[in-house]
């Protein structure tokens, strides 16, 4: 074998090219009550409180961040239920963006790689400000350089799982002086280590490129920059096409999320799977093949199976044969599910 | 002259049936439109029972689902509908017709439980849901059994049907299905009742029928185009249809999948893309035709199933175009005056 590189799995080291099929942007294992917001009114903090069930879901999927259980990922047990769910239909690899904010858990991803038998590639790194412990306001852009880097070299805190990606690094808009400070920090940390940051851009159609502009002046390689939630940030294709030509990777990864009602910020009306694809089939006649990732962002309850929501196999299931349908090539398929997140998580 | 809406319990003064859901199924069997899987492990989901961890398959596979097309327990069917009562809701057209199993008692039922004004339908759906004297049965003899339910009650039942449709098309048009709008033509110009057309999923289909329906003597304002998120894309084509002076029904609202397994070569609307259209449509001075609803029939668009239900334009979608600047006059006219207009039936004296 005489391979250069390496991805780095919560079991450790794996050649490239056993990663296969891979969802660059999941959560397993996730609590982001960050996002709860108390409803303002007497009935809606009634449902706010009330268990998932199928009768309750009308309120939830328009009330996404009011149900706080909602907003936690949290039983081992259904994680690795759900997880199967994708490996069935074909799928590999699942990275984990939970990052510090978020609750990550590296040892319960170790104890779900094992006994789903998929990879699973942990992150480092914090998400938005308003989810930072304290210290970071504390931290110079070196400490948080240096936490990262013990984190992929060494192992996230104490539990001897490296982390195989940085972020989803979370931004806001406009972008918070302490999350400046993290990406500069991540920068610096992907020229040192060669691992790859992925990012949650504020909500705003300049974000991606006032940060990819962070990222590259702090010494981060364009082609290991990962911007994520694309579909809810850029709506203009000349802003697609401006973000592709730097070189960085393009990730829809809000699948299965075809609610066009944005509770998070209702005046952004979110796209669903078919105007996803048509941007991706833009991109791909551009030219740029190469940087599309796809994922599905499963951080709520109500987006499992179990809670009837899509799961971690609905690219595999519903979309992959929809682009065969709609005249996607098989190659540029695959570039999308094996050969753009290979490439991307592949440590030289 | 004199105008009133008939309702499942009678006429009502047309100015009192208040916000209006044009086009829903309350009680209804559309079994017709079941497909049996091809492949075992979804022949084997097709037979499951309506659960939480079922309800994302049924979104993408709801053609595919036997017990997901029927809908007959009328208390189901009163706790749905108050959902749509307790915000602000006042009728609702109930659009089964024959091929669908109308049940003009139990929406009686409903309408007396709930308080709800009903408009009921006579018609027929779709050829493959036609009964088998559809097709030796003249236009004519058609045209005289939708009469006689509209002015002497339906099924043998007192309760009249006080529209005609969703009249059932297909793509291309099923010369049975050529007979029915023939038909329907007839009953209208005969009664005043207005016709609701489920057209066939071509872009072409809504203007064919708007032929069939003008020349024969039908007014404009007597019909209404439903299904038109699904139908017709091209804004060049819309506006043809709207220069007609047609009512013009966008009622799939809350189906927000843009999958859609019975015509996977459609990307379907999101309620986004369905309000940027009415917007569009408002700007080009056709706020007068817009009616909206739900078409909520099959199980998994009912809230006890995990769907959105009949309260969902009222407290979703309204306040959403509120936000988007849609102003309140507009929103009147869509939710009241034009179904009220729709709705009316004028009598000479």
């Amino acid at each position: 074998m005489t391979t250069s590189g390496y991805i780095q799995t919560v079991l450790g080291a794996i050649d490239p090219d056993e990663m296969g099929v891979t969802m660059p942007h999941e959560h397993l294992l996730v609590d982001v009550s960050s996002l709860y917001v108390e409803p303002a009114t007497a009935s809606d903090k009634f449902m706010s409180r009330q268990p998932i069930t199928m009768e309750n879901l009308w309120w939830l999927r328009y009330h996404y961040n009011n149900h706080l259980d909602n907003l936690r990922l949290d039983d081992e047990q259904t994680a690795i239920e759900e997880a199967m769910l994708y490996k069935r239909e074909g799928g590999r690899t699942i990275v984990d963006a939970t990052t510090v904010g978020e609750a990550p858990d590296p040892l319960g991803l170790a104890r779900i790689s094992r006994v789903s038998g998929l990879h699973v590639v942990a992150a480092t790194g914090y998400y938005v400000a308003a989810s930072h412990p304290p210290e970071v306001a504390a931290m110079s852009e070196d400490d948080i350089a240096a936490k990262m880097v013990d984190d992929i070299t060494r192992g996230i805190d104490d539990t001897g799982v490296r982390a195989g990606i940085m972020g989803e690094l979370g931004c806001s808009w406009p972008l918070h002086a302490d999350e400046r400070k993290v990406l500069v920090a991540a920068g610096m940390t992907q020229r040192e280590t060669g691992v790859a940051i992925s990012i949650h851009p504020g909500r705003d159609e300049a974000a991606p490129m006032e940060i990819v502009g962070i990222l590259a002046e702090a010494g981060a390689a364009p082609e290991k920059i990962i911007m994520g939630h694309i579909e809810r940030t850029v709506f203009n294709l000349e802003t697609l096409k401006e973000i592709a030509d730097t070189g960085c990777l393009i990730e829809w990864d809000l699948f299965g999320q075809d609610l066009s009602y944005y509770s998070l910020a209702p005046h952004i009306a979110r796209p669903a799977d078919a105007q996803r694809l048509d941007q991706i089939a833009w991109l791909i006649e551009q030219g740029h093949a190469d940087k599309v990732l796809v994922s599905h962002d499963i951080g709520g309850k109500t987006h499992l199976v179990k809670y009837g929501g899509h799961g971690y196999g609905h690219i595999l299931r519903v979309v992959v044969p929809w682009m065969r349908r709609r005249g996607f090539k098989e190659e540029d398929i695959r570039a999308m599910l094996v050969d753009n997140p290979k490439r991307a998580l592949t440590i030289e | 002259m004199s105008s009133y809406v008939q309702t499942v319990l009678g006429p009502v003064v047309p100015d009192q049936i208040g916000v209006t859901m044009m086009h829903e199924h309350l009680l209804a069997d559309a079994t017709v439109l079941y497909e049996e899987p091809a492949a075992a492990s979804d022949k084997f989901m097709s037979r499951q029972p309506i659960t939480i961890e079922t309800v994302n398959w049924l979104r993408y596979h709801y053609t595919n689902h036997m017990d997901n097309l029927r809908q007959g327990d009328v208390d189901v069917a009163i706790d749905e509908a108050m959902k749509f009562k307790q915000e602000g809701g006042g009728a609702m057209v109930d659009c089964t017709v024959t091929g669908m199993s109308p049940d003009p008692e139990g929406l009686a039922k409903i309408s007396m439980a709930t308080g709800l004004h009903i408009v009921a339908a006579t018609g027929f759906y779709i050829q493959p849901s036609h009964p088998a004297e559809v097709s030796t049965m003249s236009e004519e003899e058609l045209a005289a059994l939708m009469v006689r339910e509209i002015t002497h009650g339906m099924k043998g039942t007192s309760v009249k049907a006080g529209i005609i449709g969703e009249i059932g098309c297909s793509w291309p048009l099923h010369p049975d299905e050529r007979k029915v709008v023939g038909a329907s033509a007839r009953a209208s110009r005969q009664t005043g009742v207005a016709i609701s057309i489920h057209p066939g999923r071509n872009e072409a289909a809504p203007m064919e029928i708007m032929d069939v329906l003008k020349g024969a003597g039908v007014g404009v304002d007597r019909i209404i185009m439903g299904h038109l998120e699904r139908t017709i894309f091209d804004r060049a084509r819309l506006k043809e249809l709207a220069e007609t002076g047609c009512y013009l029904e966008y009622d799939l609202f809350g189906q927000d999948i843009s999958y859609y397994p019975i015509a996977p070569h459609i990307a379907r609307p999101s309620d986004a893309q369905r309000i940027e259209t009415i917007e569009w449509l408002i700007s080009e001075g056709h706020v007068d035709q817009i009616v909206v609803a739900h078409d909520a029939g099959a199980k998994a668009n009912l809230t006890r199933w995990g769907g959105h239900g009949y309260g969902h334009i009222l407290r979703v979608v309204v306040p959403w175009m509120r936000r988007r600047g849609m102003e309140e006059w507009q929103i009147e006219a869509i939710l009241v005056h034009n179904p009220q207009r729709a709705l009316s039936i004028t009598t000479s004296q």
